[in-house]
């Protein structure tokens, strides 16, 4: 699907003043710099190898340290997000996302709490 | 060396992003370097490209590479997943049929039934199995980018151990590093217009598997948040 329709799901979700789509970014690392966290709530990762050969990396190159991933991992939070998608389960992944973004040990001032 | 791929373009996605460096490494190792694409965009120095017309469809554009190597002089060839010519097989999609069949499967089901009857899609499905399993075939060296797609690719093609290899992808970590991005956090908010809002990032080219509308309804309720609703780049 193009971004056209996307942000067009986006501004039918009331979002459009919220959701930037960049497009290409040649340097990306700019984005990483600029954000708080970063969503992966991919359809893809297998549960069984997907945070630690695949997130974790990418987590720590966004700035987010061991610690937390662990606590979010201990948590459930990951984890449940991915078995939800494995499964199809689309309102579990979601609930699973607003607990990491609101309350969940990835929230920026909890991790620099470390 | 011949690396064969669909896209060649150092500013693509991340598998473009590997070929052109692997195609850079490779010349700066001393190979000469034949790159055999679709497209190719962005100054790459060094290969020597040999750019085809794109027939536009899976089983074309194998046959359109086969009939090209054909003609070039014999060099060890790396197929990132666009054909069959590969003595080096190394799908940086991983199963473009599974990733197909994934994307199809999370629609709601009216969308799903009419995939399933789709001739077009069933006909593209089909091209793309006989891709990959002449692929599997015939390339000495089988590279997956992750467990999963080991056992993935081995069972359905009943590949032997010695064929099949794991390589994740690897991680730049000079060029993430947090010490180095630090310095350009607040210039990179500002362009993005983020403010003191929480800034969730996204990093996707195919959305739907990426899971850009859980995330979308993720923060759909945006009135409960306390600290303003987040911005998502």
């Amino acid at each position: 699907m193009p971004d056209r329709a996307w942000a067009g799901l986006t501004a039918a979700m009331g979002l459009a003043s919220r959701v930037v789509f960049t497009g290409d970014v040649p340097d990306i690392e700019r984005l990483y710099a600029a954000a708080d966290i970063l969503v992966h709530p991919t359809r893809w990762a297998d549960p069984a190898d997907g945070v630690d050969r695949i997130d974790r990396p990418w987590l720590r190159a966004a700035g987010v340290t061991d610690a937390s991933i662990n606590a979010a991992m201990i948590g459930g939070a990951l984890g449940t997000a991915k078995d939800a998608l494995a499964a199809g389960q689309g309102s579990a992944a979601r609930a699973a996302l607003r607990l990491l973004l609101r309350c969940g040990p990835l929230h920026p001032r909890t991790n620099a709490r470390g | 060396m011949g690396l064969i791929t669909d896209d060649f373009n150092q500013n693509g996605g991340g598998a473009e992003r590997w070929i052109a460096g692997f195609a850079s490494h490779l010349v700066r190792s001393g190979h000469e370097v034949h790159v055999l694409a679709f497209q190719a965009r962005g100054a790459v120095p060094g290969p020597i490209p040999h750019v085809l017309t794109d027939p536009g469809t899976p089983l074309a554009r194998a046959r359109a590479v086969e009939a090209l190597v054909s003609t070039l002089s014999p060099m060890v060839l790396y197929d990132g997943g666009t054909s069959w010519s590969g003595h080096v097989s190394h799908p940086h999609t991983g199963s473009a049929l599974l990733s197909l069949d994934r994307e199809i499967a999370s629609h709601v089901p009216w969308r799903r039934l009419r995939a399933a009857l789709s001739p077009r899609l069933n006909s593209r499905r089909h091209e793309m199995a006989r891709v990959e399993r002449r692929a599997a075939a015939s390339a000495s060296r089988i590279i997956a980018l992750s467990a999963r797609l080991r056992v993935l690719l081995s069972a359905r093609h009943a590949l032997p151990a010695d064929r099949l290899t794991v390589i994740p992808n690897g991680v730049d970590t000079i060029r993430f590093s947090p010490d180095r991005l630090a310095p350009s956090r607040a210039a990179a908010r500002a362009e993005l217009g983020a403010g003191e809002a929480l800034l969730c990032l996204m990093v996707a080219h195919n959305l739907r598997l990426k899971g850009f509308d859980t995330a979308l309804r993720a923060i759909a309720p945006s009135r409960r948040w306390s600290r303003g609703a987040p911005t998502f780049a």
